[in-house]
């Protein structure tokens, strides 16, 4: 049945060509990066950059206006004999397989294009693309919270910001205020609990610029050079923990 | 038979339906009636699974339906307003159905003749008229031919000809014994097509019976009349 539903999702996402736009998007980006650039490490770090916030906004906007939007499609699915699991279920692997072919083809055909195949460029790929569902989770479930669209939309927005930008900030507050006592190891811990972080670290140590990123960078250069999986590991156990949050919401809520 | 026991159902501090208890009997036709937000679109939703009651339980033939979606294979339901993928056409709905469902709409050649729908298959939902996708509509709840009609002013936006096809076509449905849950405000469709009569207002049972039998507790001979006393 999971598979029937997610059928169906893609067919009508795909219609709605706003994967298309996401295609476009990237690869207009991408191409821009490197034409300017030309130096492939570069290009690599500022695709990085824009990925984290842009694919993680896209994805949490996307899905919770897809959930506004198909409200009564949802409703209309769900008197039909399937589970609201499947639904649910269904809804965050389609927005998902939608959102990274638009954002891995915008990205990969003007690398390719330009480098060839190249390790480096996949694996920033993939770490990005693990963190799709995870972002599609956060945008879902603040659409099932708030039954109010404006409200919604704003509580996915400010959990993309929390996540992208406000957590960095409380970070660097607490190391401000703790300066004079030795915070290193909680710091480091805090940072790799942000995949988005964790990300960030990942593709300087793998361009070989770790030197600029002090303890954390050489800590992470000492044991987790040959782990640049980590990050998605992270991601899939967040995804996993709101994947259960929002099944249970799911499960519960009236249509 | 369709069974409604002791259900409670808040939306945050207003208590919709308090301990609602009701059956509605296999092959016959009830009619939902109550002013507008009384809860009778509610109670089809509970029936649906689609609104979760906080206390109580629904049963279809003595099963009860929480955790289980396979009673909806029995239900055709027509919403008050059909809402489908936007970007599908009707025939591609038909398909995602049939596939949902695991069976195929064995009427569906009757219900295009009879919604005159034939013209419309493949055009994108999203560009057909407010009539037409009332037509859709009913073409899904209908097509499958299923044992249980829930149907919420289904002919509300129809253009006369359809309504009226579309009338005759639930009446023999009744005929052929098929239980239906019919929402309405016209009184003479009502009169029509109703056995029995379910008057609800702000979530409660205020009076079920036959028309006779609402006719005779009023002292009313018109069924508006009589509805009208149960209102004051």
């Amino acid at each position: 049945m999971l598979t029937k539903l997610i059928k169906y999702e893609l067919y009508d996402l795909i219609k709605s060509k706003w994967i298309v736009g996401l295609f476009l998007f990237y690869l207009l980006v991408n191409y821009i990066l490197i034409a300017l650039g030309r130096d492939f490490k570069k290009a690599i770090i500022s695709h990085n950059n824009i990925s984290l916030i842009t694919l993680t906004l896209f994805s949490v906007l996307l899905s919770a206006n897809y959930l506004y939007n198909n409200r009564n499609f949802i409703e209309f699915v769900l008197t039909q004999p399937i589970g609201r699991s499947s639904m649910f279920s269904s809804l965050v692997i389609s927005l998902s397989i939608s959102i990274a072919t638009g954002y891995s083809l915008g990205s990969l055909l003007p690398f390719y294009y330009h480098f060839g195949m190249e390790t480096l460029y996949i694996k920033i790929l993939i770490l990005n693309i693990f963190l799709i569902p995870l972002f599609v989770l956060l945008g879902l479930l603040s659409a099932l919270f708030m039954e109010d669209k404006l409200k919604g939309l704003g509580l996915s927005l400010f959990l993309w910001l929390f996540s992208t930008a406000l957590y960095d900030g409380i970070i660097l507050y607490l190391i401000l205020i703790f300066s004079d006592y030795p915070i290193e190891k909680p710091i480091l811990f805090l940072t790799l609990a942000n995949p988005i972080d964790l990300i960030r670290l990942v593709a300087l140590m793998e361009t070989g610029l770790y030197e600029v990123m002090g303890f954390v960078g050489r800590w992470l250069a000492k044991y987790l050079k040959e782990l640049w999986f980590i990050p998605s590991l992270l991601s899939l156990f967040y995804t996993f923990i709101l994947m259960l949050i929002g099944l249970y919401t799911f499960r519960k809520k009236d249509f | 038979m369709i069974k409604l026991e002791v259900v409670y159902k808040s939306f945050g501090k207003r208590v919709l339906f308090k301990d609602l208890s009701l059956e509605f009997e296999a092959g016959k036709t009830t009619a939902l009636l109550g002013p507008n937000g009384s809860g009778k679109t509610t109670l089809i939703k509970i029936l649906l699974g689609l609104v979760i009651p906080q206390k109580g339980r629904v049963l279809f033939n003595g099963k009860e339906t929480k955790n289980n979606s396979l009673y909806k294979k029995l239900i055709g339901y027509m919403p008050q307003i059909p809402e489908f993928p936007e970007n599908l056409t009707p025939m591609e709905i038909v398909r995602m159905v049939e596939d949902l469902r695991g069976e195929g709409a064995k009427r569906l050649e009757e219900m295009l003749h009879l919604l005159r729908l034939e013209g419309e298959m493949t055009k994108r939902f999203i560009n057909l008229s407010g009539g037409t996708k009332q037509k859709v509509g009913a073409l899904i709840a209908l097509a499958f031919d299923p044992p249980i009609l829930l149907l919420d002013e289904p002919l509300v936006g129809l253009d006369p000809v359809s309504a009226l096809r579309l009338k005759n076509f639930i009446l023999e449905e009744k005929k052929r014994g098929k239980t239906i849950i019919y929402i309405s405000h016209i009184m003479s469709e009502i009169e029509e097509l109703a056995d029995r009569l379910v008057f609800i207002t702000e979530g409660s049972i205020v009076f079920q019976g036959s028309i006779e039998e609402v006719k005779s507790s009023t002292g009313k001979d018109r069924l508006e009349e009589a509805v009208l006393c149960l209102l004051s």
